[in-house]
Protein backbone atom coordinates (compact mmCIF):
# COMPACT_ATOMS: atom_id res chain seq x y z
CA UNK A 1 0.00 0.00 0.00
CA UNK A 2 1.41 3.36 -1.00
CA UNK A 3 2.15 5.78 1.86
CA UNK A 4 -0.03 8.88 1.80
CA UNK A 5 0.86 11.54 4.38
CA UNK A 6 -1.99 12.64 6.66
CA UNK A 7 -2.55 16.20 7.81
CA UNK A 8 -0.85 17.14 11.07
CA UNK A 9 2.69 17.07 12.45
CA UNK A 10 4.59 14.26 10.74
CA UNK A 11 7.81 12.44 11.60
CA UNK A 12 10.89 12.57 9.43
CA UNK A 13 14.69 12.53 9.54
CA UNK A 14 17.35 14.91 8.32
CA UNK A 15 20.20 13.08 6.64
CA UNK A 16 22.35 15.59 8.53
CA UNK A 17 21.97 13.20 11.48
CA UNK A 18 24.07 10.69 9.54
CA UNK A 19 26.80 13.20 8.55
CA UNK A 20 29.77 11.51 10.18
CA UNK A 21 28.96 8.19 8.52
CA UNK A 22 27.82 9.64 5.21
CA UNK A 23 31.21 11.09 4.40
CA UNK A 24 32.79 7.68 5.02
CA UNK A 25 30.51 5.80 2.67
CA UNK A 26 27.04 5.40 4.21
CA UNK A 27 24.52 5.80 1.37
CA UNK A 28 21.16 7.52 0.98
CA UNK A 29 19.65 4.07 0.58
CA UNK A 30 21.05 3.02 3.97
CA UNK A 31 19.39 6.06 5.55
CA UNK A 32 16.06 5.59 3.74
CA UNK A 33 15.92 1.96 4.78
CA UNK A 34 16.23 2.85 8.46
CA UNK A 35 13.68 5.66 8.08
CA UNK A 36 11.21 3.13 6.71
CA UNK A 37 11.92 0.86 9.71
CA UNK A 38 10.95 3.75 11.99
CA UNK A 39 7.95 4.95 9.99
CA UNK A 40 9.69 8.30 9.54
CA UNK A 41 8.57 9.16 6.03
CA UNK A 42 9.82 12.72 5.53
CA UNK A 43 13.40 13.42 4.53
CA UNK A 44 15.59 16.48 4.68
CA UNK A 45 18.72 16.47 2.58
CA UNK A 46 21.49 19.03 2.52
CA UNK A 47 22.21 20.05 -1.05
CA UNK A 48 25.92 20.64 -0.54
CA UNK A 49 26.35 17.31 1.23
CA UNK A 50 23.98 14.70 -0.13
CA UNK A 51 23.50 15.36 -3.85
CA UNK A 52 26.11 13.29 -5.71
CA UNK A 53 28.15 15.61 -7.91
CA UNK A 54 26.74 18.88 -6.48
CA UNK A 55 26.77 21.69 -7.73
CA UNK A 56 25.55 19.66 -10.70
CA UNK A 57 22.26 17.79 -10.55
CA UNK A 58 22.64 14.82 -12.88
CA UNK A 59 19.89 12.75 -14.48
CA UNK A 60 21.52 9.75 -12.88
CA UNK A 61 21.04 11.21 -9.39
CA UNK A 62 17.46 12.26 -10.15
CA UNK A 63 16.63 8.77 -11.28
CA UNK A 64 18.21 7.24 -8.19
CA UNK A 65 16.42 9.74 -5.95
CA UNK A 66 12.93 9.00 -7.22
CA UNK A 67 13.43 5.26 -7.27
CA UNK A 68 14.66 5.32 -3.65
CA UNK A 69 11.76 7.55 -2.55
CA UNK A 70 9.33 5.12 -4.09
CA UNK A 71 11.01 1.98 -2.78
CA UNK A 72 11.19 3.22 0.82
CA UNK A 73 8.03 5.38 0.92
CA UNK A 74 9.96 8.57 1.49
CA UNK A 75 8.50 12.03 0.93
CA UNK A 76 10.84 14.99 0.21
CA UNK A 77 10.20 17.19 3.26
CA UNK A 78 12.90 19.86 3.29
CA UNK A 79 15.90 20.85 1.20
CA UNK A 80 18.74 22.41 3.18
CA UNK A 81 20.88 25.02 1.47
CA UNK A 82 22.92 28.09 2.29
CA UNK A 83 23.51 31.69 1.40
CA UNK A 84 27.26 31.69 1.96
CA UNK A 85 27.66 35.41 2.48
CA UNK A 86 31.29 35.00 3.45
CA UNK A 87 32.06 32.99 0.33
CA UNK A 88 34.91 35.42 -0.32
CA UNK A 89 37.63 36.12 2.23
CA UNK A 90 37.78 39.83 1.40
CA UNK A 91 34.17 40.94 0.84
CA UNK A 92 30.55 39.96 1.37
CA UNK A 93 28.51 38.23 -1.30
CA UNK A 94 26.39 40.71 -3.29
CA UNK A 95 22.61 40.41 -3.60
CA UNK A 96 22.94 39.36 -7.25
CA UNK A 97 25.48 36.68 -6.39
CA UNK A 98 23.28 35.39 -3.57
CA UNK A 99 20.29 35.15 -5.89
CA UNK A 100 22.33 33.18 -8.41
CA UNK A 101 23.09 30.51 -5.81
CA UNK A 102 19.50 30.53 -4.56
CA UNK A 103 18.03 30.04 -8.03
CA UNK A 104 20.15 27.00 -8.70
CA UNK A 105 18.97 25.43 -5.46
CA UNK A 106 15.32 26.34 -6.13
CA UNK A 107 15.50 24.50 -9.43
CA UNK A 108 17.19 21.45 -7.89
CA UNK A 109 14.77 21.37 -4.95
CA UNK A 110 11.82 21.51 -7.33
CA UNK A 111 13.17 18.68 -9.47
CA UNK A 112 13.73 16.60 -6.34
CA UNK A 113 10.17 17.18 -5.15
CA UNK A 114 10.78 19.63 -2.30
CA UNK A 115 8.55 22.56 -1.46
CA UNK A 116 10.16 23.63 1.85
CA UNK A 117 13.71 24.94 1.84
CA UNK A 118 15.78 25.50 4.94
CA UNK A 119 17.57 28.59 3.73
CA UNK A 120 20.53 29.42 5.94
CA UNK A 121 21.23 33.12 5.89
CA UNK A 122 24.48 34.87 6.64
CA UNK A 123 24.69 36.00 10.25
CA UNK A 124 26.56 38.88 11.82
CA UNK A 125 26.81 38.11 15.54
CA UNK A 126 26.67 35.53 18.32
CA UNK A 127 22.87 35.54 18.63
CA UNK A 128 22.72 34.82 14.90
CA UNK A 129 21.10 38.01 13.63
CA UNK A 130 21.06 38.02 9.81
CA UNK A 131 22.88 40.42 7.49
CA UNK A 132 21.20 43.82 7.27
CA UNK A 133 20.20 43.39 3.61
CA UNK A 134 18.41 40.05 4.09
CA UNK A 135 15.13 41.59 2.89
CA UNK A 136 16.78 42.64 -0.38
CA UNK A 137 18.08 39.13 -0.96
CA UNK A 138 14.78 37.42 -0.20
CA UNK A 139 12.79 39.92 -2.27
CA UNK A 140 15.15 39.55 -5.22
CA UNK A 141 14.91 35.75 -5.06
CA UNK A 142 11.12 35.67 -4.74
CA UNK A 143 10.17 35.53 -8.46
CA UNK A 144 12.36 32.45 -8.88
CA UNK A 145 10.93 30.91 -5.71
CA UNK A 146 7.43 31.40 -7.12
CA UNK A 147 8.49 29.91 -10.45
CA UNK A 148 9.76 26.75 -8.74
CA UNK A 149 7.04 26.66 -6.07
CA UNK A 150 9.41 26.70 -3.09
CA UNK A 151 9.35 28.52 0.22
CA UNK A 152 12.52 29.86 1.89
CA UNK A 153 12.64 29.16 5.61
CA UNK A 154 15.36 30.63 7.79
CA UNK A 155 16.05 28.24 10.65
CA UNK A 156 15.36 29.67 14.09
CA UNK A 157 17.97 27.91 16.19
CA UNK A 158 19.31 28.36 19.72
CA UNK A 159 20.74 30.57 21.12
CA UNK A 160 18.15 32.50 19.13
CA UNK A 161 14.73 32.52 20.79
CA UNK A 162 11.29 33.17 19.30
CA UNK A 163 10.98 36.51 21.06
CA UNK A 164 14.16 37.85 19.43
CA UNK A 165 13.75 40.88 17.15
CA UNK A 166 14.84 39.05 14.01
CA UNK A 167 11.98 36.55 14.34
CA UNK A 168 9.57 39.48 14.67
CA UNK A 169 11.18 41.02 11.59
CA UNK A 170 10.78 37.80 9.58
CA UNK A 171 7.08 37.56 10.50
CA UNK A 172 6.53 41.23 9.77
CA UNK A 173 8.12 40.77 6.34
CA UNK A 174 5.62 38.00 5.56
CA UNK A 175 2.71 40.12 6.83
CA UNK A 176 3.72 43.23 4.90
CA UNK A 177 4.54 41.55 1.60
CA UNK A 178 1.92 38.81 1.79
CA UNK A 179 4.56 36.50 0.34
CA UNK A 180 4.06 32.74 0.09
CA UNK A 181 7.79 32.29 -0.57
CA UNK A 182 9.13 32.98 2.92
CA UNK A 183 8.42 31.61 6.40
CA UNK A 184 10.06 29.97 9.38
CA UNK A 185 11.74 26.70 10.23
CA UNK A 186 11.74 26.21 13.99
CA UNK A 187 14.56 24.16 15.43
CA UNK A 188 13.48 22.68 18.76
CA UNK A 189 16.76 23.88 20.30
CA UNK A 190 14.93 27.17 20.96
CA UNK A 191 13.01 25.31 23.71
CA UNK A 192 16.06 23.67 25.29
CA UNK A 193 16.44 24.07 29.06
CA UNK A 194 20.11 23.11 28.94
CA UNK A 195 22.31 25.81 30.52
CA UNK A 196 24.95 27.39 28.30
CA UNK A 197 28.26 25.59 28.79
CA UNK A 198 30.25 28.76 29.39
CA UNK A 199 27.81 31.13 31.06
CA UNK A 200 25.44 28.70 32.82
CA UNK A 201 22.57 30.81 31.46
CA UNK A 202 19.35 29.19 30.25
CA UNK A 203 18.05 31.07 27.25
CA UNK A 204 14.94 29.61 25.68
CA UNK A 205 11.34 30.11 24.60
CA UNK A 206 8.44 28.32 26.26
CA UNK A 207 6.61 25.77 24.09
CA UNK A 208 3.32 27.71 24.49
CA UNK A 209 4.98 30.70 22.78
CA UNK A 210 5.16 28.66 19.57
CA UNK A 211 1.41 28.98 19.01
CA UNK A 212 1.55 32.57 17.77
CA UNK A 213 4.23 31.73 15.21
CA UNK A 214 2.60 28.64 13.71
CA UNK A 215 1.07 30.43 10.70
CA UNK A 216 4.65 31.20 9.60
CA UNK A 217 6.16 27.81 10.42
CA UNK A 218 6.34 25.46 7.43
CA UNK A 219 8.79 22.88 8.76
CA UNK A 220 10.49 21.98 12.05
CA UNK A 221 13.86 20.60 12.98
CA UNK A 222 13.27 17.99 15.67
CA UNK A 223 16.62 18.61 17.34
CA UNK A 224 17.83 16.11 19.93
CA UNK A 225 21.09 15.63 21.76
CA UNK A 226 20.49 13.18 24.60
CA UNK A 227 17.78 10.57 25.17
CA UNK A 228 16.86 9.23 28.61
CA UNK A 229 14.27 6.64 29.76
CA UNK A 230 10.77 7.89 30.59
CA UNK A 231 7.78 6.20 32.25
CA UNK A 232 5.13 7.75 30.03
CA UNK A 233 6.75 8.03 26.60
CA UNK A 234 9.38 5.27 26.98
CA UNK A 235 12.05 7.91 26.19
CA UNK A 236 12.37 11.63 26.54
CA UNK A 237 14.86 14.22 25.39
CA UNK A 238 16.97 15.21 28.37
CA UNK A 239 16.72 18.97 27.71
CA UNK A 240 13.97 19.60 25.17
CA UNK A 241 10.30 19.27 26.29
CA UNK A 242 8.97 17.24 23.35
CA UNK A 243 5.53 16.36 24.80
CA UNK A 244 4.74 20.04 25.38
CA UNK A 245 6.06 21.17 21.97
CA UNK A 246 4.25 18.46 20.02
CA UNK A 247 1.05 19.15 21.94
CA UNK A 248 1.14 22.79 20.80
CA UNK A 249 1.62 21.62 17.20
CA UNK A 250 -1.21 19.09 17.42
CA UNK A 251 -3.68 21.20 19.38
CA UNK A 252 -3.34 23.99 16.85
CA UNK A 253 -3.72 21.73 13.82
CA UNK A 254 -0.27 22.48 12.50
CA UNK A 255 0.47 20.53 9.34
CA UNK A 256 4.05 19.78 8.34
CA UNK A 257 7.20 17.76 8.79
CA UNK A 258 9.41 17.50 11.83
CA UNK A 259 12.77 16.22 10.62
CA UNK A 260 15.03 14.70 13.23
CA UNK A 261 18.42 16.27 13.77
CA UNK A 262 20.71 14.37 16.08
CA UNK A 263 23.49 16.50 17.55
CA UNK A 264 24.61 14.38 20.48
CA UNK A 265 27.64 12.21 21.06
CA UNK A 266 28.91 9.26 19.02
CA UNK A 267 27.44 10.40 15.72
CA UNK A 268 30.12 8.36 13.98
CA UNK A 269 29.14 5.12 15.74
CA UNK A 270 26.58 3.50 13.47
CA UNK A 271 24.94 1.34 16.15
CA UNK A 272 24.74 4.12 18.72
CA UNK A 273 23.35 6.54 16.14
CA UNK A 274 20.62 4.12 15.06
CA UNK A 275 19.70 3.53 18.70
CA UNK A 276 19.35 7.28 19.28
CA UNK A 277 17.29 7.78 16.12
CA UNK A 278 14.95 4.96 17.13
CA UNK A 279 14.52 6.24 20.69
CA UNK A 280 13.75 9.72 19.42
CA UNK A 281 11.19 8.49 16.89
CA UNK A 282 9.53 6.38 19.61
CA UNK A 283 9.26 9.49 21.78
CA UNK A 284 7.64 11.48 18.96
CA UNK A 285 5.35 8.60 18.02
CA UNK A 286 4.20 8.20 21.63
CA UNK A 287 3.55 11.93 21.91
CA UNK A 288 1.58 12.13 18.66
CA UNK A 289 -0.17 8.80 18.89
CA UNK A 290 1.02 7.78 15.39
CA UNK B 1 36.39 4.56 1.14
CA UNK B 2 37.93 7.37 3.09
CA UNK B 3 39.87 6.98 6.33
CA UNK B 4 38.33 8.40 9.49
CA UNK B 5 41.14 10.82 10.31
CA UNK B 6 41.47 13.94 8.19
CA UNK B 7 45.01 13.26 7.06
CA UNK B 8 44.81 10.04 5.11
CA UNK B 9 47.39 7.28 5.13
CA UNK B 10 46.60 6.27 1.59
CA UNK B 11 48.17 8.60 -0.94
CA UNK B 12 51.18 9.74 1.13
CA UNK B 13 54.07 9.49 -1.29
CA UNK B 14 57.06 11.24 -2.82
CA UNK B 15 56.84 12.93 -6.22
CA UNK B 16 59.48 12.51 -8.92
CA UNK B 17 60.53 14.68 -11.85
CA UNK B 18 61.13 13.45 -15.39
CA UNK B 19 64.69 12.40 -14.46
CA UNK B 20 63.41 10.22 -11.65
CA UNK B 21 64.64 12.61 -8.95
CA UNK B 22 62.40 13.13 -5.93
CA UNK B 23 61.08 16.72 -6.13
CA UNK B 24 58.37 16.81 -3.50
CA UNK B 25 55.63 14.84 -1.79
CA UNK B 26 51.88 14.70 -1.55
CA UNK B 27 49.22 13.47 0.86
CA UNK B 28 45.44 13.34 0.93
CA UNK B 29 43.09 15.22 3.22
CA UNK B 30 39.41 14.70 3.85
CA UNK B 31 37.09 17.20 5.44
CA UNK B 32 35.12 16.26 8.54
CA UNK B 33 32.82 19.24 8.01
CA UNK B 34 29.29 18.01 7.34
CA UNK B 35 28.97 19.69 3.97
CA UNK B 36 31.05 20.29 0.87
CA UNK B 37 32.40 23.78 0.25
CA UNK B 38 33.13 26.10 -2.65
CA UNK B 39 36.87 26.55 -3.12
CA UNK B 40 36.69 30.25 -2.26
CA UNK B 41 35.21 29.29 1.10
CA UNK B 42 38.37 27.42 2.02
CA UNK B 43 40.99 29.19 4.08
CA UNK B 44 44.25 27.52 3.12
CA UNK B 45 47.23 27.75 5.42
CA UNK B 46 50.68 26.26 5.81
CA UNK B 47 51.77 22.64 5.59
CA UNK B 48 54.11 21.50 8.35
CA UNK B 49 56.12 18.29 8.08
CA UNK B 50 58.53 17.36 10.87
CA UNK B 51 58.57 21.02 11.88
CA UNK B 52 59.47 22.29 8.41
CA UNK B 53 56.91 24.86 7.23
CA UNK B 54 55.68 25.24 3.66
CA UNK B 55 53.72 28.47 3.46
CA UNK B 56 50.52 28.60 1.44
CA UNK B 57 51.74 31.52 -0.71
CA UNK B 58 55.28 30.19 -1.19
CA UNK B 59 54.52 28.79 -4.63
CA UNK B 60 55.45 25.36 -3.32
CA UNK B 61 51.98 24.22 -2.24
CA UNK B 62 49.02 23.22 -4.42
CA UNK B 63 45.73 21.43 -3.74
CA UNK B 64 44.21 18.96 -6.21
CA UNK B 65 40.42 18.69 -6.06
CA UNK B 66 38.38 16.59 -8.47
CA UNK B 67 41.49 16.16 -10.62
CA UNK B 68 42.22 19.88 -10.97
CA UNK B 69 45.34 21.44 -9.43
CA UNK B 70 45.01 24.85 -7.76
CA UNK B 71 47.32 27.24 -5.96
CA UNK B 72 45.82 28.64 -2.73
CA UNK B 73 45.49 32.02 -4.50
CA UNK B 74 43.50 30.43 -7.32
CA UNK B 75 41.23 28.69 -4.84
CA UNK B 76 40.49 31.97 -3.06
CA UNK B 77 39.10 33.34 -6.36
CA UNK B 78 37.12 30.24 -7.36
CA UNK B 79 33.43 30.10 -6.45
CA UNK B 80 32.59 27.67 -9.27
CA UNK B 81 34.32 24.50 -8.18
CA UNK B 82 33.39 22.50 -5.15
CA UNK B 83 35.04 20.14 -2.69
CA UNK B 84 32.61 17.40 -1.63
CA UNK B 85 32.73 15.88 1.84
CA UNK B 86 32.97 12.44 0.27
CA UNK B 87 36.19 13.21 -1.64
CA UNK B 88 39.80 13.87 -0.69
CA UNK B 89 41.91 16.86 -1.61
CA UNK B 90 45.47 15.94 -2.54
CA UNK B 91 47.97 18.41 -1.12
CA UNK B 92 51.13 18.60 -3.18
CA UNK B 93 54.34 20.17 -1.86
CA UNK B 94 57.53 20.96 -3.78
CA UNK B 95 60.64 19.90 -1.87
CA UNK B 96 63.87 18.97 -3.66
CA UNK B 97 64.85 15.45 -2.65
CA UNK B 98 61.40 14.68 -1.29
CA UNK B 99 61.03 13.07 2.11
CA UNK B 100 63.14 10.20 3.46
CA UNK B 101 61.62 6.80 4.01
CA UNK B 102 60.21 6.44 7.51
CA UNK B 103 57.80 8.20 9.85
CA UNK B 104 56.85 11.83 9.32
CA UNK B 105 54.63 14.17 11.33
CA UNK B 106 52.28 15.70 8.78
CA UNK B 107 50.01 18.68 9.41
CA UNK B 108 48.12 21.26 7.38
CA UNK B 109 46.42 24.34 8.81
CA UNK B 110 43.16 25.17 7.09
CA UNK B 111 39.60 26.17 7.64
CA UNK B 112 36.46 27.33 5.88
CA UNK B 113 33.88 30.05 6.18
CA UNK B 114 30.48 29.09 7.64
CA UNK B 115 28.33 32.12 7.15
CA UNK B 116 25.63 30.88 9.54
CA UNK B 117 27.81 31.22 12.63
CA UNK B 118 29.19 34.32 14.27
CA UNK B 119 31.99 35.86 12.17
CA UNK B 120 33.98 36.20 15.41
CA UNK B 121 34.31 32.41 15.51
CA UNK B 122 35.87 31.98 12.11
CA UNK B 123 38.84 34.30 12.03
CA UNK B 124 41.60 32.35 10.30
CA UNK B 125 45.22 32.67 11.37
CA UNK B 126 47.59 29.96 10.23
CA UNK B 127 50.40 31.13 12.51
CA UNK B 128 48.34 29.59 15.32
CA UNK B 129 48.27 25.89 16.09
CA UNK B 130 44.47 25.98 15.94
CA UNK B 131 43.98 28.28 12.96
CA UNK B 132 40.26 28.89 13.55
CA UNK B 133 38.12 29.12 16.67
CA UNK B 134 35.65 26.78 15.02
CA UNK B 135 37.64 23.60 14.98
CA UNK B 136 41.14 22.28 15.25
CA UNK B 137 42.13 21.76 11.64
CA UNK B 138 45.78 21.24 12.26
CA UNK B 139 46.02 17.85 13.93
CA UNK B 140 49.48 16.52 13.22
CA UNK B 141 49.50 12.87 12.22
CA UNK B 142 52.40 10.44 12.11
CA UNK B 143 52.44 8.72 8.77
CA UNK B 144 54.89 6.16 7.32
CA UNK B 145 56.36 7.01 3.93
CA UNK B 146 57.88 4.32 1.72
CA UNK B 147 60.23 5.14 -1.09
Amino acid sequence: MKYVPEKGPKRGVSIYSYSDLFSLGLTLEDCFKEMQDMGAHGVEILANSHIDGYPELTDEFLEKWWSLCEKYEIIPAEYGHWIDGRMWADRMLTVDEAVEYLERDFEYAHKLGFHCLRTKQTVINGVLDPVENWRDIITAATPAAEKYDVVMLPEIHGPTILEQQMVQDFCEYVDKTGTKSFGLNIDFSVFSVQPNRRTGEVRNSKPEALKDYLPYVKCCHAKFTSMVPDDTYMFREEWIPYPEILKVLQDNNWDGWMVAEYEGKNRGDENYLSEMLHQHQILMKNCLGY
Amino acid sequence: MLEKEEIQYRGFRNLYDENGEACGFEFCLRSTYYRGVWLSQLRVGRVIVDGEEFLADSGNVTWIIRGQEYTPAEMAKDNIHFWAMTEVATIRVKKPGGLAQGYHDVAVRWGWSSSYISPAREVFDDTQESPTMMRDNNTSKRRMLMV
